[in-house]
């Protein structure tokens, strides 16, 4: 790879060669340094294969079993391998997989059942007596895995390992996962004047609004509790916790003309996006997310993952619900699908560079995604619900903010679950349910919270050059265009080329 | 032992790719192409789950055991590309 200068490539095959670059030494880091493979059991789970196999429409049904068939054989030493690499494992990362692991049992009987309905394929008499008994075991080793996992949550004696990674590792994840023109600590400072300039700007709105919705009760002289008085007023907006995924489904429409309409970006109708309840092997750290088709996938339609709220509680719903009330949750489907991460992750698979694709940047992902809420704002979605629309997106904007805060503070300044939930619920008003999540995912994952204000703050700040730079001839559709067409490259990246390109 | 047979053909493969550079001021694009394309093909025997999540249908039969054995391994065949 080193063989390869820079000076000496195309600009394409330059951040090919960086990217690939960056892969390789992330790779090396992951295994001799990060080694979370010793320490957390979660990422040990056959779940996501056979779900793959099960729902490839790609491959012939009989194919299908026959792969599952040689996969299952591979079952018990998989489990035994996790079991004999975890060393002191995080409490919080072994009680996220045993549930999770339900979920592994669940598609080897969705495998089973799969199997009786496409009468056995073509698996001889022989084969399908192997067949049941391979499956019992990888349901076994599933299980053995799960209970020993059990067992040490339940001992007094189980020695834990932190789940706060320290300065060191963060600062490092962050720049191989990141690939920012910041560093860690620039960005959580950045992210802390971002807190207040929000908090200005909210305050602004809130003085707006006071008497169109408390008439009768003076405003409060602290500009916090002012403002989460207000938001809690608005949040009283809410869908039922049954027509969640009712509601999600009836606003795409209205998002696919806006962005006609307003020429934003193009979108390939013959791309289809589907809502679906989360699976449930993948719940536990997001409440909505986007599964999208691999690079070679051509049938295979994006799915939008929101997950039911039928585990919870009355109040943990409503508490829910205020959170991803009537003005957020159109930000949360600008977000997740329509002009976000289903738009995005479309481009990126279009884009003639694999590296580009396949070593898709997180920042770049999560930033466009942020990026486009602010944008759709600005063009005008939402325009017969303002101010109360921005109040909401301000808020939206501040928890991206305060997820950098709360990563960096979390796993390097050993800030404590008091502080963080303080910090969520009355400097970024958020609900006790979400904050408790947010806590959850914080304790699980390292650096990605990051990645959204990172990637927003580069992605906004280019384009914003652009304008200045182009001025009249700066057509907005035509930057969101070439943007998206590099693929999922680290925004620094895509700058470069798409400056290089202007010359 | 498939694994082993991937890592051996990774190993092969690699240093059969730097073999072939003998190279002057000219650009490297069509070398870089081609190392690109060796580099995926043994990425994908190396990660045969995330090649079936892209859609290689090929790779959808593969379960890797991550014994501490093969993890060793795919570190020195990441440190030899």
């Amino acid at each position: 790879m080193l063989k390869f200068k820079p000076e000496r490539l195309s600009a394409s095959n330059r951040t090919d060669r960086s990217l690939l670059e960056n892969q390789l030494k992330s790779a090396i880091w992951y295994s001799t340094q990060f080694k979370s493979f010793e320490w957390d059991p979660s990422s040990y789970n056959t779940a996501g294969m056979f779900d793959l196999l099960l729902t490839n429409e790609d491959i012939e049904p009989t194919k299908r079993l026959r792969l599952a068939y040689n996969i299952l054989k591979d079952v018990p030493a998989y489990y035994d391998a996790a079991q004999n690499n975890i060393k002191t494992p995080t409490k919080e990362h072994t009680e996220l997989a045993v549930p999770q692991l339900k979920g592994a049992t669940s598609t080897l009987k969705a495998l089973s059942d799969f199997r009786k309905k496409h009468n056995n394929g073509d698996l001889s008499t022989e084969e399908q007596a192997e067949f049941d008994k391979r499956l019992d075991k990888a349901t076994d080793a599933v299980d053995k895995y799960s209970k020993w996992l059990s067992k040490k949550l339940e001992s007094k004696k189980t020695e834990w390992r932190s789940f706060r990674i320290g300065k060191p590792l963060f600062d490092s994840k962050f720049t191989y996962d990141i690939q920012s023109g910041y560093s860690a600590s620039e960005i959580y400072l950045k992210a802390l004047n971002e807190k207040q300039e929000l908090h200005r700007k909210m305050a602004g709105i809130t003085t707006q609004l006071w008497k169109k919705y408390f008439p009768d009760i003076a405003q409060p002289t602290d500009d916090l509790k002012a403002i989460k008085m207000m938001i809690d007023r608005l949040s009283m907006r809410h869908v039922s916790r049954d027509s969640l995924i009712i509601a999600i489904r009836q606003q795409l429409p209205t998002l696919v003309n806006f962005i006609k309409d307003k020429n934003i970006v193009y979108l390939d109708p013959s791309k289809p996006l589907e809502v679906r309840e989360t699976p449930e092997y993948m719940r536990g750290v997001a409440g909505a997310s986007i599964s999208s088709p691999g690079v070679f996938e051509k049938s295979r339609p994006t799915y939008y993952n929101v997950t039911p709220l039928d585990e919870y509680t009355e109040e943990q719903a409503e508490s829910y619900l205020r959170e991803y009330n009537h003005y957020m949750l159109q930000i949360l489907n600008i977000h997740e699908a329509i002009p976000g991460h289903y738009i995005q992750l479309i481009y990126s698979n279009q884009s003639p560079s694999l590296v580009k694709s396949i070593f898709g940047n997180g920042a770049m992902i999560e930033g466009w995604a942020c990026y486009t809420e602010r944008m759709m704002l600005e063009e005008g979605y939402g325009a017969t619900e303002q101010p109360e629309m921005w109040l909401m997106y301000y808020k939206w904007n501040l928890r991206i903010a305060c997820n950098t805060i709360l990563d960096y503070s979390v796993h390097t300044l050993d800030m404590s679950k008091e502080q963080a939930l303080d910090l969520l619920t009355k400097e970024a008003f958020q609900q006790q349910t979400e904050a408790a999540e947010k806590w959850q995912r914080c304790q699980l994952t390292q650096v990605q919270l990051c990645s959204y204000y990172t990637g927003l703050t580069e992605i906004y700040d280019f384009r914003q050059s652009q304008k200045k730079k182009l001025g009249s001839a700066f057509n907005l559709k035509a930057f969101h265009e070439q943007f998206l067409s590099y693929g999922s490259a680290p925004v620094p990246e895509i700058k470069k080329m798409m400056e290089e390109e202007q010359k | 032992m498939f694994k082993n047979y991937l890592l051996f053909t990774l190993f092969a493969s690699m240093f059969s790719i730097s073999s072939i550079f003998a190279m002057g001021n000219k650009s490297q694009d069509k070398d870089f192409d081609a190392y690109k394309e060796t580099f995926f093909k043994e990425y994908w025997a190396l990660n045969p789950g995330y090649a079936a999540s892209v859609g290689l249908t090929d790779y959808a039969g593969i379960l890797i055991v991550p014994s501490s054995s093969v993890i060793k391994s795919e570190t020195k065949a990441y440190q030899k590309c």
